[in-house]
């Protein structure tokens, strides 16, 4: 196998302008339908399924998967403007995002962000092409005791993202938990506090992010008048591009987030999700002012960005390598592998290698035109917020209900996203912190799980986690977390 | 700016009108001219396991061969509500009471779920379609397991000792170990995952020692070696693979297929069930699909209409019951 007569097929199949048309097409769509809460990757790229339908299997693929990558980038932006998260992967952008956004730096968020996710995006991509095959076998060494080791550690993370008040983030991380047990209990099949069929499935997770942070703000601003800091001069050319020494300031930042981002976004479940929040605490925790997260930190912008986008290409490596999706999108765009007659696994990179470079060398090009396609939206999404910045209030409410509703048209999930705006609002006013909470509703149910998976492999012996290399390892940097502020703290008052 | 404001209004206001235009579908049916009744507007499709499995698999192909063919016009959205053996799915499919516009695929988890109690419908709840055929299970080991023919496999079990995978609990695959351990004599401890795909991910991984799946989920690791089938379920052994030997012939009298078939939610309108009927079965005898599907996935053609397959399942149900009460899992 040549890489380089790989990448040669691949870009004689790209490098025509039906397919360039497709790229950009599903680029814009994808970034659209990031935009809009509710919508996300896997609504965005299902809605365009049977567009896609009517091509042939290479260009048919190449376009959704720009799609997949344009959610990436467009779920940022209403992360950043407006404080509403349009899909998992968004949230952590919103914790410094939208306080740029508030102290009129807006522009400079987007700008930043969207080249994180570039760098991001690409060098996960050429990890792709570079090492699929051999990369997803890393994949493959993870088994339960692994995601659970993996969770403990995504759990002691909460530690170093919560500095103030450890009691009440102990207290969101226990309510999180209980909220993320609510639904069917796949290994024992029975339900709980499924009052309602509509909760068999859950809480859907996406509505409760609408809701605690949209709606959450929204009430939270009624109370004094809601006005975002963007005066005539803000909306300047000049001042809303980010500036040379502000991309150097986060170079190391958007690095990290990579690795993260390529390697976690890998895997199977909260691939991408963990990865950002990953990034995020790791930031936070190697920044020489980690009180300043939270209040508009760049880092804490870039480092997460490029590890949502990196995840794009990590998830793409099980889900054409092992036919395993790494998450909501890649779950659809497998389909969309199947209903082609393609069958992902080890031997597709043979059987059907055009396919697979054709997908590889189009989202190299999708990410560069989506580079430049968010570069000179800004302009327009800040006229947008500066025009509409009297009126913000009832139109992020209206935003938040619709992309709830649309979730799965249940009018239940309007409830649903309205009960946790008004939870948020409380959490604000009374200062509680919500990364715990949504921490913890995303890993609980996972921890559990792969714990009790693990516990029957091993017959009930704890060892399990211990002698198992990468669980191990987890394990140790799970303890490494947790004790790391402490230490922090010791030494700076050494001092 | 302002025009660009009005246009993004624009956008946002044309997603609410289709949000609401999809959800008001079910009270808005018209019949068409000649007084046919035919769905106005898009169709669900619900698989109760996550993508990449059986149930996914089959709806999409059937999604894709229907709308090819010409079968069906409408639009056919393909979705997963995957969970609690199938509660998740069962669940969703019976809040759609009395829609028109939406059909599940249902296997074996479909009677033994409700049988276990953690669903309050069973299957006489819902509105029978069709059957569309039947799947073998075939046993699979790692081939680094050391383990490559069926008396090896045998001395195995026997240590007692084995992990089984599964795609959740009481359903097809865990009775089928259930059966394995009771026949052999011998201890084994199932592990229940969320779908095929991490079934045979963990072991690929070596994870756990053996599984059952169905054909498909593991041709792929089986054709690169990856994989060796050990044996069959069937009655007698498949042309694909002649040289696995079948349970029966290896002494153990085991035979268990999973069937596969159509149904709509409760209280479906008859005229949209015997549409879905008539669809269905255009669609078993299209050489498009026995290629695409039945072939291509090792299923048997089985086609049954909807009263012939709520008495086959009528019959099947009490068989679930009686293993899944000798087995102890029900009392």
């Amino acid at each position: 196998m040549d890489l380089f007569s790989n990448i040669g097929l691949g870009l004689d199949l790209v490098l025509n302008w039906q397919v360039l048309l497709l790229i950009f097409g599903g680029s814009i769509i994808g970034t659209l339908a990031g935009t809009l809460p509710g919508i996300g990757p896997s609504a965005g790229i299902a809605l365009l399924l049977p567009v896609a339908l009517g091509l042939p299997a290479g260009p048919a693929l190449v376009f959704l998967s720009s799609i997949y990558l344009g959610t990436m980038y467009g779920g940022r932006i209403t992360s950043i403007l407006i404080n509403v998260p349009g899909d998992s992967p968004a949230i952590v952008t919103a914790w410094d995002g939208y306080p740029m956004m508030k102290k009129g730096q807006g522009g400079i968020a987007m700008g930043i962000s969207a080249i994180s996710s570039f760098i991001g995006g690409l060098i996960a991509l050429i990890v792709l092409a570079v090492a699929a095959p051999l990369v997803s076998q890393w994949a493959l060494s993870f088994s339960s005791p692994e995601y659970f080791t993996m969770m403990l550690f995504g759990f002691a993370t909460i530690a170093s993202l919560s500095d103030k008040n450890y009691i009440k983030s102990i207290i969101m991380v226990l309510f999180g938990l209980l909220v993320g047990m609510v639904g069917m209990d796949f290994i024992s099949g029975f339900g709980r506090y499924d009052f309602v069929p509509e909760l068999y499935d859950g809480f859907d997770f996406v509505a409760i992010i609408i809701g605690l942070y949209g709606i959450g703000e929204v009430l939270f601003n009624v109370e004094t008048s809601f006005k975002l800091n963007i005066k005539k001069e803000n909306v300047k050319l000049n001042s809303i591009f980010p500036k040379w020494k502000d991309i150097k300031k986060v170079t190391a930042s958007t690095l990290r987030g990579t690795g993260i981002g390529s390697f976690i976004g890998m895997l199977p479940g909260a691939g991408g999700t963990m990865a950002t929040f990953l990034s995020y605490s790791t930031e936070k925790s190697v920044s020489k002012e980690p009180e300043k997260f939270g209040k508009g930190k760049m880092e804490g912008l870039a480092g997460p960005e490029a590890a949502n986008n990196a995840s794009v290409g990590g998830a793409l490596m099980p889900m054409l390598a092992l036919g395993i999706p790494g998450g909501g999108g890649t779950a659809v765009l497998l389909g969309a592998l199947i209903v082609f007659g393609l069958q992902p696994g080890p031997r597709i990179f043979e059987t059907s290698a055009d396919v697979v470079w054709i997908i590889i060398v189009g989202l190299f090009v999708a990410n560069i035109l989506l580079l430049f396609a968010n570069v000179f939206l800004i302009p327009f999404f800040v006229k947008i917020m500066y025009y509409g910045q009297n009126y913000l209030g009832p139109i992020i409410a209206f935003i938040c209900l619709v992309g709830a509703f649309s979730l799965s048209y249940l009018v239940f999930d309007v409830w649903v996203a309205i009960a946790f705006g008004i939870l948020g609002y409380i959490l604000k006013k009374l200062d509680y912190p919500t990364a715990p909470f949504i921490l913890a509703i995303i890993l609980g149910p996972m921890a559990e799980d792969s714990f009790r998976q693990s516990m029957i492999m091993s017959r009930g012996d704890y060892s399990i986690f211990f002698t198992r290399p990468l669980a191990l390892t987890f394990f140790i940097l799970a303890i490494l977390f947790l004790v790391y502020p402490v230490i922090k703290r010791k030494f700076k008052s050494n001092k | 700016m302002k025009k660009l404001l009005s246009i993004s209004m624009f956008i946002l206001l044309l997603t609410f009108a289709v949000a609401c235009n999809t959800s008001d579908e079910e009270s808005s049916n018209s019949d068409n001219s000649d007084g046919e009744w035919e769905p106005d507007g898009g169709i669900t499709f619900m698989a109760s396991y996550a993508p990449g499995g059986g149930h996914d698999t089959m709806l999409r192909t059937m999604s894709s061969v229907l709308s090819n063919e010409g079968i069906i016009d409408n639009s056919i959205n393909v979705i997963n509500k995957p969970g609690g053996s199938a509660a998740v799915g069962l669940g969703h499919a019976a809040s759609q009471e009395g829609a028109d516009d939406y059909i599940f695929s249902v296997t074996s988890s479909y009677l033994t779920t409700p049988l276990q109690g953690n669903v309050d419908h069973s299957f006489e709840d819902f509105t029978p379609i069709a059957r569309l055929g039947e799947d073998p299970y075939i046993v699979l080991v790692n081939s680094e397991s050391g383990i490559s023919n069926f008396k090896e496999f045998e001395e195995f079990i026997k240590e007692g000792n084995a992990t089984f995978g599964g795609t959740s609990t009481g359903g097809g695959s865990h009775l089928l170990a259930l059966q394995i351990e009771e026949a052999f004599g011998a201890n084994i401890e199932y592990v229940p995952f969320e779908g095929d795909g991490e079934v045979v991910t963990a072991l690929l991984g070596g994870h756990i020692d053996v599984i059952a799946d169905n054909i498909h989920a593991s041709k792929e690791y089986i054709e690169n070696g990856d994989m060796i089938p050990i044996a069959v379920s069937t009655q007698e052994r498949l042309e694909e693979y002649p040289e696995v030997p079948t349970l029966i012939e290896s002494g153990y009298d085991i035979e268990w297929t999973l069937f596969r078939g159509i149904y709509g939610p409760p209280n479906m309108p008859e005229e949209a069930r015997a549409w879905y009927e008539e669809k269905m079965k255009e669609l078993s005898e299209n050489e498009k699909w026995q290629s695409e599907y039945l072939d291509k996935y090792s299923i048997k053609q089985g086609f049954m209409n909807g009263s012939e397959f709520e008495s086959y399942l009528t019959e099947l149900n009490s068989t679930y019951e009686e293993h899944l009460r000798t087995l102890g899992i029900i009392e």
